[in-house]
Order: structure tokens, then C-alpha cells, then sequence
């Protein structure tokens, strides 16, 4: 597809929804999630023009803006967020150094949100583009730089878990 | 904890409860959003148009400045006489004309009326221009860039338009 303003109205029609449930699962409120798309569409408009599609999919072009708009995200309100001291020992250690579980456990609005706290970052990473956006697992795996091998056991090891925590609610 | 199911694959039970937890239909607020922002986008002109749209509007008020400031100057250095009523009234027209050639650099759609109007009365005065060429270098070096831009504002029109996309005959019937 050529670039272009049209081509790009394509675009957006057809991966705003993937797009939005990537992003649901990586934030804290629909409300941000909402901000969050929104920020997606306009960072890949801005770019359009310099997208070259024999370096991938335009889905995995817009996949790698929707994680940059996402930890810029958490880089912006990580701080601003209450966080809990007693929750690392709360989640059984997984998240010393990962204040986006946390806060995701504690502030998350629904349940999803906050079972997904539990998991290490690169997990939920890997779940929310799995069931989220619904990529394959190669797809997965270059937008995560690994192995397609690696990145479904990232997830396999990520349903394991939320079992667990299922299992444990 | 979603709902149980018998001899059914823990595993499997949460795959399930994930695929179904994580399809949520965009909100219409946020659709609404950003189809204004990819409307507004595709409204927009391109950048070779925006430049030289605003470079020959540049190009005519600097003209029509030059007829009001250095009317004098000018009448002297194409040898006529000095005439402050036309001259007044050219600047006007130019400054009309400075407005259409703008309006190709705020709106795409805009873009044809800006050439319709400004790449003829650009190339008719680069073309008068020649006249002055080896008798007023000023006036020579302004009626060329004119006639450059009016051209280049006709190959950035369809540039722009060949990127347009327009609605196929099946979608329009």
C-alpha cells in the first residue's frame, strides 16, 4: 500500500480495534487506554509517510508505536501513581522491579487487568499482544526480539501463572 | 475466577477466559476521536504543496509591496511612466492572489482552485518577465521565481492529487 493520507483511513479502520485491546491490557483504566490509542493513531499518522512495508506488517509497524506510546505512558504516570511498599511481598516476589504489575494489581478496573499485574512485565507484554491484539506467535516474537519457540512459551508460561492466581483467588 | 467446566484443561480454561476477557470493542468516544484526527490528516496538504504554495503567495506579496513602496523605482527601471493609481490597485490584486496560491497550503481540497487560479497569472508574469531581462534585474529575478513556483505549484497539485485517494466506481454507485 502506497502512504498516504488515504491508505492510512485503511489502515486505522482496520487495526484501531487490536490496536485498543493491546493497549486495554497494558493500562491501568479504560480512560487511559482511550488517551493511549488515541496517542497510537497519532504518532503512526505523523510517520505514515515514512513506513516501508518490506520491513513488515503494518500491523507490527503500528504493534512497535502502541509499546513505545505505552512505556512512555508509564514513564509519564508510573511516579504519579500511589504505589504499595508491602506489594512485592504481596505478589510473592515478582514484582520488586516492576511498579506497572503493581500498580495493575492494586488499580487495575477489572479483573483481567489485575490478574495480569501478577505476571513479569515481559509476560504480560506477550499475553496482551497474544490474546489482545491476537498476533501469532512469530509475530510475537520480532516485535519482542526472540525465537517464535521462545515467545510461546512466554506465553504458555503466562497462562500457567495466571492460573495460579486464578486458582489462588 | 470465571466459570468452571468440567474435564476441561485448566490451561485451556484460562486461554479461554483470557481470549474472552481481552475483546472489548474500541469505545464510540475514542473511534469518533481519531476519525476526526485521520480526517483532519488526510484534509491536510501535502508538504511539497504547502512549500510552494507559500513561496509564490510569498513571491506575490513581495511584489505587491514592491508596487507600493518602490512604485517609483520600478517604473524607472522598466523605463515607463510612473503610475501610483494602477500600481495601488495591481498590489490588491496580487494580494488576492497571494490569499489563493495560501490557500493550497491549508486545505488539499483547495489545492485545484489555487492552481486554476495562480499557475496562469504565475506564468503570465514570468513569461512578461523576459521583457525585463538585461533591463531591470529585479523585476527579471521576481517574474521568473513567479513562473517557476506557478509551474512547480502545478506539479505539486498532481503530486498531491495522484496520492489522493478517491472513492472507486463500485463504492460511488
Amino acid at each position: 500500500m502506497r502512504p498516504g493520507a488515504g491508505g492510512f483511513a485503511e489502515v486505522y479502520a482496520e487495526h484501531v480495534t487490536p490496536v485498543w485491546r493491546y493497549v486495554r491490557l497494558r493500562v491501568p483504566a479504560d480512560a487511559d487506554a482511550e488517551d493511549v490509542t488515541s496517542q497510537v493513531f497519532e504518532r503512526a499518522m505523523r510517520s505514515w509517510d515514512r513506513y516501508d512495508g518490506t520491513r513488515g506488517g503494518v500491523g507490527a509497524w503500528l504493534m512497535g508505536i502502541a509499546r513505545h506510546t505505552v512505556a512512555d505512558w508509564w514513564r509519564r504516570h508510573g511516579r504519579e501513581l500511589p504505589t504499595d511498599p508491602a506489594a512485592a511481598a504481596f505478589a510473592g516476589g515478582v514484582a520488586d522491579d516492576d511498579p506497572e504489575g503493581e500498580v495493575l494489581r492494586r488499580l487495575g478496573a477489572d479483573d483481567v487487568r489485575r490478574r495480569l499485574g501478577h505476571l513479569t512485565a515481559r509476560e504480560r507484554e506477550a499475553v496482551a499482544l497474544r490474546f489482545g491484539s491476537e498476533l501469532s506467535s512469530t509475530e510475537i516474537a520480532v516485535i519482542l526480539g526472540v525465537t517464535p519457540s521462545a515467545a510461546r512459551m512466554l506465553v504458555h508460561r503466562a497462562v500457567g501463572r495466571l492460573r495460579e492466581v486464578m486458582d489462588g483467588a | 475466577m470465571p466459570e468452571e467446566t468440567d474435564g476441561l484443561d485448566p490451561n485451556v480454561e484460562t486461554v479461554l477466559w483470557l481470549g474472552e476477557a481481552a475483546r472489548s470493542a474500541p469505545p464510540p468516544g475514542l473511534v469518533a476521536r481519531i476519525d476526526a484526527a485521520v480526517r483532519r490528516r488526510a484534509e491536510r496538504p501535502s508538504r511539497p504543496m504547502t512549500a510552494v504554495a507559500l513561496a509564490l503567495a510569498a513571491a506575490f506579496v513581495l511584489q505587491a509591496a514592491g508596487n507600493l513602496v518602490a512604485g517609483e523605482w520600478i517604473s524607472d527601471g522598466i523605463d515607463e511612466p510612473y503610475a501610483p493609481h494602477a500600481m495601488f490597485e495591481m498590489s490588491l490584486a496580487l494580494v488576492a492572489a497571494a490569499v489563493c496560491a495560501a490557500a493550497a497550503a491549508v486545505r488539499r481540497a483547495w489545492g485545484a482552485v489555487s492552481v486554476l487560479t495562480c499557475t496562469p497569472l504565475a506564468l503570465g508574469l514570468g513569461l512578461h518577465g523576459v521583457g525585463e531581462l538585461g533591463q531591470f534585474a529585479a523585476g527579471a529575478v521576481l517574474h521568473t521565481a513567479e513562473g517557476v513556483l506557478g509551474l512547480a505549484l502545478l506539479a505539486a497539485w498532481w503530486w498531491q492529487w495522484r496520492d489522493t485517494p478517491r472513492p472507486s466506481r463500485e463504492a460511488g454507485a
